[in-house]
């Protein structure tokens, strides 16, 4: 189909398709200890905070681990903000994608992967996707719609990340693993 | 005067001209230590380790300096992750812009910066340009073409720089400087 657009020299947003669900990579070193933002990620998992893992340059990018959860229970997160781009749809699709697995060994149990999102870091859990399981050694894409009613351009996305493993019956290590992270929006050029 | 423009539907990325070599400046602040990506840059280079120099607010922003090699070799290095934009026109031209010089005196031998980047952190080195010069008072760009076969928008360039420096008899501080990082990129849109 062929339609005529009247051109007065300049176009609106309008004017053109959405590109569905353009891939924003947040940069994992963007993320913080979640109780303690002025900290970066520590190199070894601890505590409740997930670690940030150099990746050997040429061979695979950093990453996002938990400690050892072999034979015991854990719950480690991560922090970190986005802030919606100027050709965000307005209250169109987000999606939070985590690329996740498991390190060495399978749980016996649980491994998981969660996801927590604020508007302006504020109200209630954007995230309506629950706790996802990643208990496989081949990683794959982890899904986490976020709803879109009443996000606009410029809105501050107060995001949370969780490595969760329950396991009680295995020898070597248990660790989660995320890969990547990476915001997925609608948007118009 | 207004014209009447036909297309197809509404207007797509595809419909759009290719504007060359976009310019993506890189923050500093995003490099890391490369072997331990959990850390910042220090504040005074040492060993394989380049820093982040301040700068006096309203003199001169943030850079990169290695350590003083006069009378020595220095090779030093940092490394982040520059994800490649929605409007970046896949397969198309991309580089890392390394805007580079000396500080104090120039080396009596060689200075030079270099590149290395992988896509999505695996793979073969896709930086196609080979170490330039840099041993000059006056800071210059340097360019670093990519590979840019199968490049697309989304993907994640682990990339890597280096400051290396050979002198043998200069009395005074050899220091190599990196004043800015920039990605460029054919986009769309």
């Amino acid at each position: 189909m062929t339609i005529y657009i009247q051109y007065h020299g300049t176009l609106t947003r309008d004017a053109f398709t959405q590109d569905a669900l353009a891939a924003y990579p947040v940069k994992l070193n963007k993320f913080r200890v979640h109780d303690a933002q002025q900290t970066n990620l520590p190199g070894t998992a601890s505590a409740d905070d997930l670690a940030l893992i150099t990746g050997t340059l040429g061979t695979k990018l950093p990453s996002i681990r938990t400690s050892d959860g072999k034979n015991t229970t854990v719950n480690q997160y991560a922090r970190t903000q986005f802030r919606l781009p100027p050709e965000y749809d307005a209250g169109n699709t987000i999606t939070i994608r985590l690329n996740a697995g498991m390190v060495t060994t399978v749980s016996s149990t649980t491994g998981a992967v969660d996801v927590e999102c604020y508007k302006n870091g504020a109200g209630a859990d954007l995230c309506t996707t629950a706790q996802t399981s990643c208990n496989n050694l081949v990683a794959a894409d982890k899904d986490f719609t976020i709803t879109p009613a009443g996000l606009v351009p410029g809105d501050i996305l107060d995001i949370r990340i969780k490595g969760a493993i329950v396991d009680s019956a295995t020898p070597t290590a248990v660790i989660v693993e995320v890969n990547s992270v990476t915001v997925l929006l609608d948007i118009r050029i | 005067m207004a014209t009447i423009l036909a297309v197809s539907d509404v207007i797509n990325r595809s419909d759009m001209q290719q504007e060359a070599l976009a310019e993506y400046p890189v923050l500093l602040s995003d490099f890391r230590v490369h072997d331990a990506v959990q850390t910042n840059l220090p504040g005074t280079a040492a060993n394989d380790d380049l820093a982040i120099i301040s700068g006096t607010l309203g003199s001169a922003a943030p850079s990169l300096r290695s350590s003083d090699a006069k009378a020595t070799t220095v090779t030093q290095y940092a490394r982040t992750q520059i994800p490649l934009p929605p409007e970046y026109d896949a397969g198309e031209t991309a580089g890392i812009v390394l805007k580079a010089g000396m500080v104090t005196t120039i080396s009596d031998d060689s200075a030079t910066v270099d590149v290395q980047c992988y896509r999505n952190g695996g793979g073969s080195d896709i930086c196609a340009s080979a170490a330039q010069n840099c041993n000059s008072l006056t800071p210059s760009e340097k360019t670093f073409f990519l590979t840019p076969t199968s490049l697309v928008p989304g993907d994640v360039l682990d990339v890597r720089v280096a400051v290396a420096i050979t002198d043998g008899a200069t009395g005074t501080a050899v220091i190599g400087e990196i004043l800015s990082v920039t990605l460029i990129c054919d986009i769309k849109g």
